[in-house]
């Protein structure tokens, strides 16, 4: 959660495609191999290898349909005169009911109202 | 024995030949074995689970104590740092010893007292490790070693229970823990998410009840605003017509306040038409966060001390108890309040005012903000 923003676990995307691409690589490598030499002991391998790249497929596919929005910590700021809300990033050192902005209509004071995680528009 | 007029030897008569006997005897031990190391295999799998569930528990405690250790250095002064550490350790390894019930009669008096004294203590040792901190930021300090307090104790069992298992190799309870371990896993992060908070001493989920107070007081402004038990203020509603008294935690300190005795304060001035507490409720799965629902009764979680003061008051002068439960899952409770949580804010305050305005003029009411007000001022 530093900054406001909480880890979002599609950070792990790219390490699952360079493995799956890799076991893939691995897995037609072996099997050429068999088609080459004819030896069973390649094919048992290539299965093997095309088996837990079908589980690391599977988890990935997982990953991706994962939905997590992204949250960053906002603050609602309320104009004292014309009640205009306004939503911004949170700054260190907001504090709720305390005076921070300018309302952007008719300038007067805003009022720190709410700090909350807000969900990010994607 | 065998039957030489058989074309085909039955099964028992192939088994008596010299190789298939033996192919047969090789089977049979395999399965044997096989039986007990697939049962060795599990149990090791399962410890490798429990073990990683364990170290992901032990990595929280680990983090929310150096949060809390480098909070307290922060206001900590002159004090040698490793003195601050130690001392530190040594506080979150104290315990509360509930009162026994073998004889229950008078027990939440009991059970009163010693939170009472430990909050003191905890707090002034809070305070004289960190001389240059303010009381509201003692408070958050006092909740961030609460937090690794808390995950310190959960660790703690849960190792002990992961190491008896394992020394008497005990696939049941290996599995209980394991089946355990997700759910707790959970409340684990919930309690963790509260440490920035904390740090930062901004509204947790938990802050809905007094961040409906203090909008309130902010709507309606006030007459006055007292102390008068530790930690808990009480404002009078500046209210046309009605005599509306708001209790909360003082804030912007991590505190909950003592709700019975400020509600016992109240009653002491006037005969309250009713008392409503505004709390955050747990809810289910399939429920949405932020949702405002009424309630009959005391809504105040924790030891049950307050729970009980308040519903003692209002049986003793028959007064009406009603609640506003703002809906939300653990981990929200605990943690940065969500935005949902939030409009759920903004609706129970509409819904205690509908409740305020539906009383006959002239009557007054009480009404307790009940939760953690860390980050939300008087």
């Amino acid at each position: 959660m530093s900054a406001g923003r909480t880890p979002h676990p599609k950070r792990w995307v790219p390490t699952y495609i360079v493995l799956l691409a890799s076991l893939l690589i691995l897995s037609a490598a072996l099997a050429l191999q068999y088609l080459r030499t004819g030896s069973d002991s390649y094919l048992v391998s290539a299965a093997f290898v095309a088996i837990i790249a079908v589980y690391t497929g599977w988890s990935f596919a997982r990953l991706i349909s994962l939905k997590v929005a992204p949250k960053s910590l906002v603050t609602l700021l309320k104009c004292t005169s014309c009640g205009h809300e306004v939503v911004r990033g949170y700054r260190e050192g907001d504090t709720l009911f305390t005076e921070l902005d300018q309302c952007p209509k008719c300038g007067s004071r805003m009022v720190a109202e709410g700090i909350f995680l807000k969900e990010e528009k994607r | 024995m065998c039957l030489k007029s058989y074309a085909v030897k039955p099964g028992w008569c192939v088994g008596m030949n010299g190789d298939t006997t033996t192919n047969m005897l090789l089977w049979i031990i395999a399965l044997f074995t096989l039986s007990f190391l697939m049962q060795e295999l599990q149990i090791y799998r399962i410890i490798t689970e429990v073990e990683n569930y364990l170290g992901i528990i032990r990595a929280a405690r680990e983090r929310a104590l150096l949060a809390a250790k480098e909070q307290v250095r922060k206001y900590s002064r002159s004090l040698d740092p490793e003195y601050v550490s130690r001392k530190i350790d040594k506080l979150i390894e104290a315990r509360i010893i509930a009162p026994t019930s073998l004889d229950p009669f008078g027990i939440v008096k009991k059970l009163k007292h010693v939170l009472s004294v430990s909050e003191k203590t905890l707090e002034s040792e809070v305070a004289s490790l960190a001389p240059a901190a303010s009381p509201h930021e003692v408070q958050n300090l006092v909740v961030l070693l609460d937090i690794a307090r808390s995950l310190n104790g959960v660790y703690k069992l849960l190792n002990h229970y992961y190491l008896v298992a394992r020394r008497f190799k005990s696939l049941w309870l290996l599995m209980q823990l394991s089946a355990a371990m997700p759910f707790i896993i959970e409340e684990v992060r919930a309690v963790e998410g509260a440490v920035e908070a904390f740090k930062k001493s901004i509204p947790i989920g938990d802050s809905a009840g007094p961040l409906v107070a203090a909008l309130l007081m902010r709507k309606y402004g006030v007459q006055y605003v007292v102390e008068p038990v530790k930690d808990t203020i009480v404002a009078k509603l500046a209210h046309s017509n009605k005599d509306i008294y708001v209790i909360k935690g003082r804030g912007p300190g991590g505190n909950t306040g003592h709700y019975d005795d400020a509600v016992a304060w109240v009653l002491q001035r006037a005969k309250p038409a009713v008392i409503i507490t505004v709390d955050a409720a747990l809810r289910y799965e399939g429920e949405a966060s932020g949702e405002v629902v009424h309630g009959f009764g005391v809504a105040i979680g924790g030891t049950g001390v307050e729970k009980y003061g308040i519903e003692e008051i209002a049986v003793k002068h028959s007064i009406p108890l009603y609640a506003v439960l703002i809906k939300m899952a653990e981990v929200e409770a605990l943690s940065v309040m969500t935005e949902e949580v939030y409009r759920g804010v903004r609706e129970g305050v509409a819904v205690v005012e509908e409740l305020l305005e539906s009383l006959p003029d002239g009557s007054s009411a009480v009404v307790v903000g009940v939760g953690n007000t860390v980050g939300i001022p008087p």
